[in-house]
């Protein structure tokens, strides 16, 4: 994954946070970790969809926050 | 037709028009963005002037409606007693839409929009930065809608025909309040402790209950307009 697809996420993911009211030291904490986590995961594979990439970002961010998971991965379901 | 019938077309209509998923659900995500990438203060200070590109939207098209009707009414160009039978086939058809195709399938509550006029309000809502921007995406907001809410609105006109020129005027004042009625509700929604999750969950818990009352509305109003045309010729 390249540092824009990373950079982009890790934007969106903390207007999610910051919307939830998420402490903002703790979100970046767990985000980090969670980003760290999906470059991990995902480095092995050769080509990773845009929907893998939301899978796992789901999975990883559930250990830490449910309901940013939860909106991370359904805000673009609601219309 | 009577004025019993006419509250009750005029109640069913409110009813359904209160429960139109697809402005709530633009603005729950415009605010929800707006929360995220601004602070509260700002959220509030936008989200009243997409409260008015919507409501000023739905007057704008009722104002149209209601010229084009009574023009007609008062000429008696138009045999209202078709007019309503042909409503009425329409909000048989809308009743089973709105059962089987008014969400998308899935644990989602997607509406059957084309994905890419989706794709483009969810752009925009999630990019608003100027007060301008919010009204022109709640006035966009309720375009898709008109499917079901065209023939709704030419229901309402047709049922205030025999009304004097102040009930009229007051009613419609009041369908178009009550059509904010969703919007105030999210924004009551986010200003006491919750957040788009519960918003997002409650939403698809009340996906069922959303499509039940549309078909009982639909249906149940095209059997009062049928029994209007029938006994009172309109």
């Amino acid at each position: 994954m390249d540092d824009k697809t990373i950079n982009n996420l890790r934007r969106e993911l903390k207007i999610h946070a910051h919307a939830l009211d998420i402490p903002e030291g703790a979100a970046e904490s767990f985000i980090d970790a969670t980003l760290k986590s999906v470059q991990k995961s995902l480095s092995k594979k050769s080509i990773i969809t845009k929907a893998d990439l939301s899978r796992f970002v789901t999975k990883e961010l559930k250990k830490y926050h449910a309901d940013l998971a939860y909106v991370y991965n359904n805000c673009d379901t609601i219309i | 037709m009577s004025v019993l019938v006419s509250v009750i077309i005029l109640f069913l209509a409110m009813l359904i028009q209160a429960f139109m998923q697809l402005s709530p659900g633009i603005f729950a995500l415009f605010y929800h963005y707006a929360l995220g990438k601004k602070s509260r203060k700002k959220a509030d200070d936008l989200s009243p002037y997409y409260v008015l590109g919507y409501e000023l939207f739905i007057a704008a098209v009722f104002f149209i409606l209601c010229i084009f009707i009574f023009t007609l009414d008062y000429y008696s160009f138009i045999n209202f007693q078709y007019l309503s039978f042909a409503l009425a086939g329409i909000f048989i058809a809308e009743a089973f839409v709105s059962l089987f195709f008014y969400y998308r399938k899935g644990k989602t509550t997607a509406l059957f929009l084309s994905r890419k006029f989706a794709s483009t309000i969810e752009h925009r809502a999630k990019n608003i930065k100027t007060k301008p921007d919010a009204f022109i995406l709640g006035f966009l907001s309720s375009l898709p809608e008109l499917i079901f809410t065209l023939p709704l609105y030419l229901a309402v006109i047709i049922a205030l025909l025999d009304f004097t020129i102040l009930p009229r005027s007051a009613v419609l004042i009041f369908f178009l309040l009550i059509s904010l009625m969703p919007l105030f509700w999210i924004f009551g929604f986010y200003h006491t402790d919750h957040h788009f999750a519960d918003l997002l969950r409650l939403r698809l818990k009340l996906k069922p209950v959303v499509k039940t009352v549309f078909f009982l509305c639909f249906l149940s109003l095209s059997a009062i307009i049928i029994f209007g045309a029938l006994n009172y010729g309109r």
